[in-house]
């Protein structure tokens, strides 16, 4: 264990190194949910309720979605695909390291650099968008903190590991990939809470794994479960997280089978 | 008992095969081609312990293939290899944490990170206890002279720099097995003097058994008793380099100092002259017969020094790369 905390720790000080980089990349989250923020704050305009949302209750999710995104959708493992295309995954394959570990922590090393850029940020976005948000209660609170967030940070990493793996068989892994983010966007509930969509829509979207990535974790906090439920939101989530992680393990080893350790 | 066993060999690439043009760009989008490149064809040898033995073979013979497969990288299309006792593409640990491969053209240390930063991250990794990895960074830091750039990020040092701290980040577990690939390409003649000398201590200080490939002749010549040449996948010598002298060269080479000139003809008969400027000159002859020539022309002709050589180590192999593509050549005809 303590080696990959080390490299945690590595993987930190190497994210350092390019602090604009970083910091332009904070810049681009910050903006990204000014954009959200307004947008949705123009679409209410004068109107208090629309479909089924106050103005406050929207402006709520779409800033505590923010910051649901910021700590799930943060990865490193993001290069994966393109570590397996240069061969340069060798360095990982000749050492006594788990490939799924060793992302697993850069991720983890990620989203906790992310996360405490996030609090400066979260204090000033607040003082000028002062959204209303109100206390969740302390039991939601709890389900978010020990199970809720680390399972969809969970399932979000086999989703986006598996998608890196689709580097083993071709080097056009972006194509994919952005249509995986194009997806997220809407399904996931980055850009608006999905009760807004037709309720059946939303009910074939409730058995897929992309809402528990961002909406049903936001929708916790602001304690509007809706017709999934607590239970079975969270039931639904660990079979995903579950059929994810077998996927990425039958796919890992086929990979690996084809793998050819280029780039000499 | 041998370290390193490899039984009958063979590793394939399935190949993607797309004819020029943009047509043809189209069809491979419904319809892909494969064939099957033999890397490695059917190959077999025994390392003991302690033993350092040098792969040579021109680009694409299936040096680099042979590492990979050796050190778990790649899955072997057939044949049985065992090192340590490990199969080595089941990646035990176990086994990982006995060996290292290091790849001249491929870099492990984190880039924008002083290498002293990958060096403790190694340490973790291969769990060397604290005693130990000081003891052995100490002595490698000391052999390899880079105790002033440790501290410096890898992107800012000088490619001999990078290599020597590379090689640091590979032996600090103190690997049993060591794979080189290539470990003094691109550098310049003293440093590829430093890495030699390095590997060959290392080898005789803590016993490991390594394989090196090289393109540089001068590398193998240095460090390899043994020697195993691989062409299109293929073993074609295997054993000690003097040998190959004895196998391959045909001719040995005079070279002679004369006092007096007298006509070129007079020396012809001797042997193949390669050069002729008065008044030296250099001249081939049969590999048997090169003493009885060397008498004859001591008594028929004006000499004043001789000296008799194996042609260059080069020359030879480069003969048996030709000659191993002739025959094949011949055996395809039949």
């Amino acid at each position: 264990m303590k080696k990959y905390l080390t490299l945690a720790k590595i993987s930190w000080s190497n994210g350092l190194v390019y602090r604009l980089n970083f910091v332009m990349w904070r810049v681009r989250l910050v903006l990204s949910l000014m954009t959200a923020y307004f947008l949705w704050a123009a679409v209410f305009g004068q109107h208090q309720e629309l479909f089924g949302y106050t103005r406050d209750k929207m402006l709520a999710y779409i800033f505590i979605s923010w910051v649901i995104q910021s700590l799930v959708l943060s990865s490193r493992s993001i290069d994966l695909a393109g570590i397996i295309n240069s061969g340069d995954l060798s360095n990982i394959l000749t050492k006594p390291l788990s490939n799924l570990k060793y992302w697993f922590f850069r991720d983890i090393a990620d989203k906790t650099l992310n996360l405490l850029f996030s609090v400066g940020e979260l204090a000033f976005l607040f003082l000028i968008l002062r959204p209303e948000i109100a206390v969740p209660a302390p039991g939601n609170l709890g389900m978010l903190a020990i199970l809720v967030l680390p399972l969809a940070t969970l399932l979000y990493y086999f989703i986006n590991y598996l998608f890196g793996l689709l580097g083993f068989w071709t080097p056009q892994v972006w194509a994919p990939r952005f249509l995986l983010f194009v997806i997220l966007q809407f399904v996931a509930g980055s850009l608006f809470p999905l009760d807004v969509l037709p309720v059946g829509l939303q009910n074939v979207l409730n058995w897929t794994p992309f809402p528990y990535l961002i909406y049903f974790p936001t929708q916790i906090f602001l304690g509007r479960t809706g017709n999934i439920g607590m239970v079975g939101g969270i039931g639904l989530t660990l079979v995903w997280t579950v059929i994810f992680y077998l996927i990425v393990k039958l796919v890992w080893k086929k990979g690996i089978l084809v793998y050819s350790a280029e780039g000499r | 008992m041998p370290i390193i066993t490899v039984k009958n060999l063979t590793k394939y690439y399935k190949i993607h095969q797309k004819e020029p043009g943009l047509w043809e760009s189209l069809k491979s989008l419904v319809a892909r081609k494969y064939y099957d490149v033999k890397a490695v064809d059917d190959i077999s040898f025994e390392i003991e312990e302690g033993e350092l033995i040098g792969f040579i073979g021109p680009n694409g013979a299936g040096k680099t293939t042979t590492l990979k497969v050796l050190s778990g990288l790649l899955y072997p299309t057939s044949g049985q290899i065992s090192v340590l006792g490990f199969e080595p593409w089941k990646r035990d640990h176990k086994y990982l944490k006995q060996m290292s491969l290091v790849m001249g053209q491929k870099n492990q240390l984190w880039w924008d990170l002083p290498a002293q930063e990958s060096f403790i991250l190694n340490k973790e990794i291969y769990e060397v206890p604290d005693d130990q990895y000081k003891k052995v960074l100490n002595e490698l830091v000391e052999l390899l002279d880079v105790k002033d750039v440790l501290n410096i990020q890898v992107r800012k040092l000088s490619l001999g720099q990078r290599m020597k701290c590379e090689l640091i980040a590979a032996l600090l577990h103190s690997p049993k097995v060591l794979f080189l690939d290539e470990p003094t390409i691109g550098l310049d003649v003293v440093m590829q003097k430093a890495m030699r000398d390095f590997i060959a201590e290392y080898n005789k200080k803590y016993k490991a058994t390594i394989i090196l490939t090289s393109h540089y002749m001068e590398d193998v010549k240095k460090l390899a008793k043994r020697v195993v040449i691989i062409d299109h996948g293929k073993i074609i010598f295997d054993g000690k380099l003097k040998e190959i002298i004895d196998k391959y060269a045909e001719h040995k080479i005079l070279t002679l100092e004369f006092s007096e000139e007298f006509p070129k003809e007079r020396l012809e008969k001797f042997g193949e002259i390669d050069s002729w400027e008065y008044p030296r000159a250099v001249i081939k002859v049969p590999r048997l017969e090169a003493s009885k020539r060397a008498a004859e022309l001591l008594e028929t002709l004006p000499v004043a020094d001789i000296n008799i050589e194996e042609p260059p180590i080069e020359a030879i192999i480069r003969r048996v790369f030709s000659g191993g593509k002739k025959q094949e050549a011949k055996s395809k005809k039949q």
